[in-house]
């Protein structure tokens, strides 16, 4: 039964990682752009989440709210303002650039709070438990769970049915064409990027409510993103949600079978998924 | 073509030998401490290179060279402490270990692309940190000293580190250059250029990223070797840091991808920032990153890059076009 309960325990916090993913996967979906500093953003919307704490209403869980949105302006203006400037058919410069700006905003985190472990209180959330058929699980994983899957899904029907949402698959598909019926793909672009940021903002609160963050752990954060968007099958939808499951199981079996050992395991089974089905899960199946 | 350029290989070979004579010489010269300064400048300048071979001469960006510094270190460690032997004599078998691992793991990753077969190296080489983090046999957290270096004397250690250290740098400048005017390094560019072309005429592509990747990360394990050599002791945290790879990119970026001279220049500004900066810890590494973001958006061929597009001058002659250069002429335009 332990580990019928760990295995549960691994999809509720697997639907987390998938989200940790889903921003980097919207962001290469649409512009195939990797924005290496992702991880670092997601702690920063952490400590963002910190500072805000305080000021938010009726319940802490609230704070997700306005952070999102403040990363969705800040997510527009790094495209505005960096990105745009250095895209091109080779994608050197873009990968670098957002590289250095992982550096830079890893050890200004460090130099403006200081290297502690941290986490966001969300009150008696995080202790509250529930039955479910026979297993003991947490409120606040279930609650994040459903939040992720919530978000998912939005994102999908929005990209359907939305009219912003059929420019962003249009510029996708090809971002030359589009410019013949007037529209301007670094606006779009810019949008796309805000709301790649909104959602890795979402779940880099979700993370620091359920864990703990340093400004260190941007790296392991985009690690996480990376291998969910690679076991999903680069820009599969479902698959990184696939993706997050995977790990997330994984990572908690193997915490209880090896305590020491980290997301070493994780690392692992993205190597050995990577060997078995090069396309990822999602086009394995398809074939 | 001029005369000057057809003899070029042979200037350079003269070059080649005047600066290997300056290394040989250099111990009788030198104090022992500056020789340690210049053991630790050789192999970081090594470490660029490796990148910058990798980055802008076969076209494989990878954010996990760090792995091939700490796998060449702990190699010479480890086959040094179990078998006694002199690490002198082992420290080339770190090349062929650090080139065979390499030649191990791309089979898979190179299934990824850029940003992506960038990032699955930084994993594998996350795999093998914590692997050795968590083995009390190979040192554990804590790390491994070299336990051969304790009974000899210290000026011969010194001196030998310090003519693999000069034999890296050397490499690093001339080997280069005579690879980048040679048939494979003619292959790795048409290759980087464009994959397509490349195997129409009969380049087999996959193979010839793959030899220079073997090739470029076997390297970085020599040189790694030689740096932990210098220092008697190599943890994981330290060797397979990621920091390593902050410190490549910096230098390769700054000087200019993809250009035998640059990766000198940056290594100079790196070590001078470094000196200027000391004790100031995170603002020091803020600083690397923004001038990394800023050379991105000002000119992402970097300072060499400029410097040879506006004076002509080429000391070298081995002028390859890279990616960067080719996207700063064309950028995503309104077709």
């Amino acid at each position: 039964m332990i580990w019928v309960e760990t295995i549960v325990n691994g999809l509720l916090l697997g639907g987390l990682y998938a989200l940790v993913g889903l921003g980097l996967g919207f962001a290469f979906g649409v512009m195939r752009i990797v924005n290496v500093a992702q991880g670092d953003f997601i702690v920063a919307a952490a400590f963002l989440g910190v500072f805000l704490l305080p000021w938010t209403p009726v319940h802490p869980l609230l704070v997700i709210v306005p952070v999102a949105v403040l990363a969705f302006g800040l997510g527009m203006l790094l495209q505005w303002l960096l990105i745009n400037r250095v895209l091109g058919h080779d994608q050197i410069p873009q990968i670098l650039l957002t590289f250095g700006l992982a550096i830079v905003l890893r050890n200004g985190m460090v130099e403006l709070f200081g290297a502690n472990t941290r986490s966001i209180n969300v009150g008696d959330l995080r202790f509250m438990g529930f039955d479910f058929v026979g297993l003991k699980l947490g409120v606040l994983p279930a609650l994040i769970l459903a939040i992720a899957l919530f978000l998912f899904a939005t994102l999908h029907l929005w990209l359907r049915k939305s009219n912003m949402g059929r420019l962003i698959r249009a510029t996708a598909d090809d971002y030359r064409i589009v410019q013949l019926s007037g529209v301007d793909f670094r606006s779009i672009y810019a949008v796309a990027m805000g709301l790649a940021m909104a959602l890795s903002a979402v779940a880099g609160i979700l993370l620091a409510m359920r864990g703990s963050f340093t400004p260190y752990s941007g790296a392991d954060r985009l690690l996480i993103a990376f291998e969910v968007v690679v076991i999903g099958g680069l820009g599969s939808f479902w698959g990184m949600f696939l993706g997050g499951m995977v790990l997330g199981v994984t990572q908690l079996v193997a915490l209880k079978l090896d305590p020491a050992s980290g997301l070493m395991y994780g690392h692992i089974v993205f190597i050995l998924i990577l060997i078995m089905a090069p396309n990822g899960l999602a086009g394995a199946f398809r074939r | 073509m001029t005369g000057l350029a057809s003899m070029r290989p042979t200037l350079v070979g003269i070059a080649a030998a005047f600066a290997t004579g300056l290394v040989i010489a250099t111990p009788w010269f030198v104090a022992e401490g500056n020789m340690r300064l210049m053991i630790e400048i050789f192999a970081v300048f090594a470490f660029a290179q490796g990148w910058n071979f990798l980055a802008g001469y076969v076209g494989i960006m990878s954010f996990g060279q760090q792995l091939f510094i700490g796998l060449g270190a702990y190699f010479l460690f480890l086959a040094s402490n179990w078998t006694g032997a002199n690490p002198f004599l082992i420290l080339p078998l770190s090349f062929v270990f650090s080139a065979l691992f390499a030649a191990a793991i791309s089979p898979f990753v190179f299934r990824l692309r850029d940003a992506y077969l960038a990032i699955s190296i930084w994993v594998v080489a996350e795999i093998v940190r914590l692997f050795i983090s968590q083995r009390d046999a190979l040192g554990s957290v804590s790390g491994l000293p070299l336990v051969a270096t304790r009974e000899m004397e210290r000026s011969l250690v010194a001196t030998s580190s310090f003519y693999y250290a000069g034999a890296l740098a050397l490499i690093s400048v001339f080997g280069l250059y005579y690879l980048s005017i040679s048939r494979l390094g003619l292959a790795l560019a048409a290759v980087r250029d464009n994959e397509g072309t490349a195997s129409a005429i009969g380049i087999n592509v996959w193979w010839t990223r793959f030899f220079g990747f073997v090739l470029g990360s076997g390297f970085t394990g020599a040189a790694g070797a030689v740096y932990y050599m210098s220092v008697f002791h190599v943890e994981p945290g330290g060797a397979f840091d990621p920091n390593w790879m902050v410190v490549m990119l910096f230098i390769v970026i700054i000087g200019g991808v993809g250009t035998v001279e640059g990766p000198i220049i940056g290594t100079a500004i790196y070590f001078l920032f470094r000196a200027w900066f000391a004790g100031t810890g995170n603002l020091y590494l803020m600083l690397l990153g923004s001038a990394a973001v800023l050379v991105m958006l000002i000119s992402p061929r970097g300072i060499w890059g400029v410097v040879k597009s506006k004076s002509g001058v080429d000391l070298l002659g081995a002028r390859h076009a890279s990616g960067l250069e080719a996207a700063a002429k064309k950028s995503r335009t309104i077709s």
